[in-house]
């Protein structure tokens, strides 16, 4: 039998920030969503207190202030480093694994492995990432993903942080995984959303157990595939292989977005905000070597009465390009196109849809090769420019200034963001 | 995961002869290769201060901790003394961390100390 396990970061967020600051050791930390607007992410201590997962910031003012937490600004560019080096270090470690999200990795521990040699090889990966990385983490292993999964949330919360659902007798392993079962809330199973968690409380399954010995037929009737799979996991069939990919896949379409610092009325503003979130857009599409001719726009804002009010504009183009260029001056044609002078916006974004391989491309009748090749290299000169010296070192004026501007308060607040410590030559963490 | 590659055009080829060191040759020295010996438990750090010139680590150096080694005689350590991050050579620290009522903690060993005695890609000083 194969032994699936389950790494989770306890606290990512906290972690990466405490590595370089120490004065974030053993105080109550949270980290806040890119407006410093609601909670999303807490040390242990943060938890303790009451804090609770994405909670606005204004609810929680007093006990932030009473506990004097540290509130911290979201560095993604730390996070995205840091869940790079864990996962290259589970990467040279263990078999193959499936990076699940940024703090969790699925991986095989092998097959036929006594309960002690698993217990170990858990432990020993803990111990090589908090060391090296000074992040702690937690390890579930069972014989399925979905009990994997399940196993990870129980060690969270023992002394250890490993929790293992495998044994070497076959009877013992069912008997305890169902005792285990017996005690796990429905809501608590992975894969199983709100809805169908209320449907199966409605139907007197509130354990995981009732689900795992629920009929099969009745399931898949009621729940599609995916619940009957989930249940078979339950069961201790494996039905979810491990997924190791290449690359991470692309989906149809590539959204950027964001709320905005404060609230903007003013439509050269609205088309800089747009401009940057095309920029961001176009470079995802072109590292994956797509191209597109359908770009949409949405607005977010309110009326003079307080009215939530969204609109939004779809534009066909001549032809498919990658061009941040030809993408930003579309997208800033059909903002003006939508722009209501008597609303405050709050949010902007774009969508870029029906993507297509660059290589597959079928030219217009009026467009040439050779420009769409210059437009192409062109563009793919910028990005190298910019990963190589940093965001934006090469940046469109339809942007806007891209530091300090006082103008450009469309931009996210970020008051309390700690250095780019991994990323950025000029933010390195300081020896004092 | 570093960006620090020798960002040189690898080869040329000839139009008219063949380079007879076609066959010889050799990708350039990659200093990530040659300092970086663990890339995902190793960071960089900046010294500030002029404490540590006794180490011969000057202030603005940057150095380069590798937190996947165990503190090395003779070598020097990255620690955390009253939450600040210092450096501290190992005799210094064993005696430290015997003691309970400071705080006091090993962060990486020091393997590498870099300093750029100039900007050189500012071009009013090219020749």
């Amino acid at each position: 039998m194969q032994a699936i396990a389950i790494l989770d970061c306890n606290n990512f967020y906290a972690s990466c920030e405490r590595l370089f600051d120490a004065s974030l050791r053993k105080k109550p930390v949270v980290v806040l969503s890119n407006n410093d607007g609601c909670v999303i992410a807490r040390s242990n201590e943060a938890k303790a207190i009451g804090i609770k997962m994405g909670e606005p910031v204004f609810k929680c003012r007093d006990l932030l202030e009473a506990y004097q937490v540290k509130k911290l600004s979201a560095n993604f560019p730390l996070y995205a480093d840091l869940s790079d080096r864990v996962m290259s270090v589970l990467y040279d470690n263990v078999e193959q694994l499936e990076v699940y999200s940024i703090d969790e990795a699925f991986f095989s521990l092998g097959e036929h492995k006594s309960q002690e040699f698993l217990l170990l090889r858990a432990k020993q990966l803990q111990e090589k990432i908090e060391r090296e990385l000074g992040i702690a983490v937690s390890i579930g292993i069972a014989r399925t993903k979905t009990l994997a999964k399940l196993a990870n949330k129980i060690a969270k919360k023992n002394n250890l942080g490993i929790f293992s659902l495998c044994f070497d007798d076959e009877e013992y392993q069912k008997a305890f995984v169902d005792s285990v079962l017996s005690d796990y809330a429905i809501e608590d199973v992975w894969g199983l959303g709100f809805n169908y968690s209320k449907f199966l409380r409605a139907h007197a399954i509130n354990t995981a157990l009732d689900f795992a010995y629920a009929n099969r037929r009745w399931v898949r009737q009621e729940m599609k595939v995916q619940g009957l799979r989930t249940c078979m996991e339950l069961a201790g069939f494996s039905c979810l292989p491990l997924e190791q990919l290449e690359q991470e896949p692309l989906a149809k379409s590539i959204i950027s977005s964001r709320s905005f610092g404060y609230a903007v009325k003013d439509l050269g503003l609205l088309q800089e905000a747009v401009a940057n979130y095309i920029v961001t857009a176009a470079y995802k599409m072109r590292r994956y070597d797509k191209t597109t001719a359908l770009l949409q726009v949405f607005l977010r804002g309110k009326n003079r009465e307080g009215k939530k009010i969204s609109l939004e504009n779809t534009i066909t183009l001549p032809r498919h390009t990658n061009a941040s260029s030809c993408l930003i001056s579309a997208a800033q044609k059909a903002t003006k196109e939508i722009f209501d002078p008597n609303l405050e916006y709050k949010k902007a974004g774009v969508v870029l849809w029906a993507l297509k391989d660059r290589k597959s491309l079928q030219l217009s009748l009026f467009a040439s090769a050779e420009n769409f090749a210059k437009e192409n290299h062109l563009n793919k000169l910028i990005d190298n420019i910019n990963a190589n010296f940093g965001a934006n070192t090469v940046f469109y004026g339809a942007m806007g200034k891209q530091k300090s501007s006082q103008k450009a308060n469309w931009r996210a607040k970020q008051s309390y963001k700690s250095g780019a410590y991994t990323t950025s030559w000029f933010e390195l963490p300081c020896i004092s | 995961m570093l960006l620090m590659t020798a960002n040189r055009p690898l080869r040329f080829m000839a139009s008219g002869f063949s380079s007879p060191a076609e066959d010889f040759a050799m990708p350039a020295l990659d200093l990530n290769k040659f300092l970086l010996e663990h890339p995902a438990s190793s960071f960089f750090w900046r010294n500030s201060v002029r404490a540590y010139e006794k180490y011969g680590i000057f202030q603005g150096d940057i150095v380069l901790v590798d937190r996947s080694l165990k503190p090395q005689k003779k070598l020097l350590n990255l620690v955390i003394y009253e939450n600040e991050f210092k450096i501290c050579d190992f005799v210094l620290m064993q005696k430290l961390l015997k003691k309970n009522d400071i705080d006091f903690e090993f962060w990486g060993v020091i393997t590498v100390v870099i300093r750029k005695f100039l900007d050189a890609s500012n071009s009013d000083i090219r020749l």
